[in-house]
């Protein structure tokens, strides 16, 4: 599973971040962009479980996902619907952590970032990109752009998360990811 | 009176029968066990997946139906929080999503699938043979009321699991696989009943040269 996780989503991903950044807080994003991890404190705490299908060429995986956000920092983990964990990673508002990844060369931040880029505001997510990135936020939907083309799209269904569903897609790395939500509770 | 020596011969002598006693009657419990649990073809259960992650708050839980059948493999049918099945055969694993479509896959694709599926059927077909290459075993209690614990032997199994427990009467109950670092992932089966061959539903779902083979 690992390997075909690795393989199907991450090999892409990998080509993106053989640069690493300086700032530990900062991730390289498919189509060269840079993306700094905003404060949780951006974001009312919450914890959700959500569905992931990860497709990418056909290929489609999916993953059980656990999200925790609160002043303190984010905690996320990815696990085969056996249990075994896939990825798990955190972020103090400092620095960014891996648990587990499913390559040693992948760097946990950019696990992160793109919950932020889909879960924090618009604001929020524009304070965590360079000046020339362009946000467009519109009813049900998220663009990222650069020069024009679309780094990454989210498309929200049933409110915005972390309550309603999303799917987003990076049209560089040919990856779209399902995200459905399963169980949210918004914590203190 | 004996002397020194011979009193230690005699202790050594006393201590050797003694784990040589208990080694012979955990191996009858076991296979004991093992031929309560093989008496069925087919056993059906309710189960609850937990995985409590040391580092997250809320623990993941599942809940859904398993059927394990000798001849077919594990069915494990996912009802809550989502909707999946998926069946681990000895030749493929074949994931059925919550719309009936099936994606069939060979082991060397998804090689840990592949091993979740050995370890379950090693686990609920109480083939000891398959886990005492894999694991030391030590046994608690009596073939009415067990506890199993099992200790990876190699160490590549050993990154992954420090240790797993077994527990039932006529059927396993539960199992818990403990991992470094601490997080576990306990299953807990209830409801669990025998029979001989699986249902027509389970059938379909194992896929169509199962319900043929299955046929009288």
């Amino acid at each position: 599973m690992k390997r075909l996780l690795s393989s199907l989503l991450f090999l892409p991903l990998l080509m993106t971040t053989a640069c690493s950044l300086s700032d530990p807080r900062c991730a390289k994003l498919p189509g060269d962009v840079r993306y700094c991890l905003q404060p949780t404190t951006a974001v009312m705490p919450f914890d959700v479980q959500q569905k992931v299908e990860l497709t990418l060429n056909g290929l489609r995986e999916t993953m059980v996902v656990e999200l925790e956000v609160d002043a303190f920092g984010m905690r996320f983990a990815g696990l085969t619907p056996f249990g075994q964990t896939l990825v798990q990673a955190s972020y103090d508002n400092r620095e960014a952590r891996a648990g587990v990844l499913p390559d040693k060369r992948l760097e946990p931040v950019l696990f992160l970032a793109f919950l932020q880029l889909a879960l924090w505001p618009a604001d929020s997510v524009r304070a965590g990109l360079d000046a020339t990135i362009v946000v467009q936020e519109s009813m049900g939907q998220r663009r990222v752009l650069e020069g024009g083309n679309v780094v990454i799209e989210v498309s929200y269904t049933g409110g915005r998360p972390p309550s309603g569903d999303m799917r987003i897609v990076f049209p560089s790395a040919q990856l779209e990811i399902d995200v459905k939500t399963l169980n949210t509770q918004t914590t203190k | 009176m004996c002397t020194m020596s011979a009193c230690r011969n005699l202790l050594l002598s006393v201590m050797l029968c003694f784990i040589a006693s208990s080694t012979a009657m955990a191996s009858d419990t076991l296979a004991r066990i093992a031929s309560q649990i093989e008496k069925y073809s087919v056993v059906h259960a309710d189960f609850v997946q937990t995985k409590h992650m040391a580092a997250l708050k809320r623990p993941l839980v599942t809940t859904g139906r398993l059927t394990f059948s000798r001849s077919h493999g594990v069915l494990w049918q996912i009802e809550q929080p989502y909707r999946m099945s998926y069946v681990l055969g000895e030749e493929r694993i074949v994931e059925i999503g919550s719309d009936g479509v099936r994606r069939e896959r060979g082991l060397r694709e998804v090689p840990g699938l592949a091993q979740v599926g050995r370890v379950f059927r090693a686990l609920l077909g109480a083939n000891t043979s398959a886990l005492q290459e894999y694991f030391d075993l030590a046994i608690k209690g009596d073939a009415s009321k067990w506890e199993l614990e099992l200790k990876p032997r190699q160490a590549q199994i050993a990154q992954f699991l420090t240790v797993m427990r077994l527990d039932g009467a006529r059927f396993v109950e539960g199992i818990t696989i403990s991992e470094p670092g601490g997080d576990s992932i306990q299953i807990r089966l209830r409801n669990a009943q025998g029979a001989s061959v699986p249902s027509e539903a389970e059938l379909q779902l194992f896929g169509s040269d199962a319900a043929v083979s299955a046929k009288p």
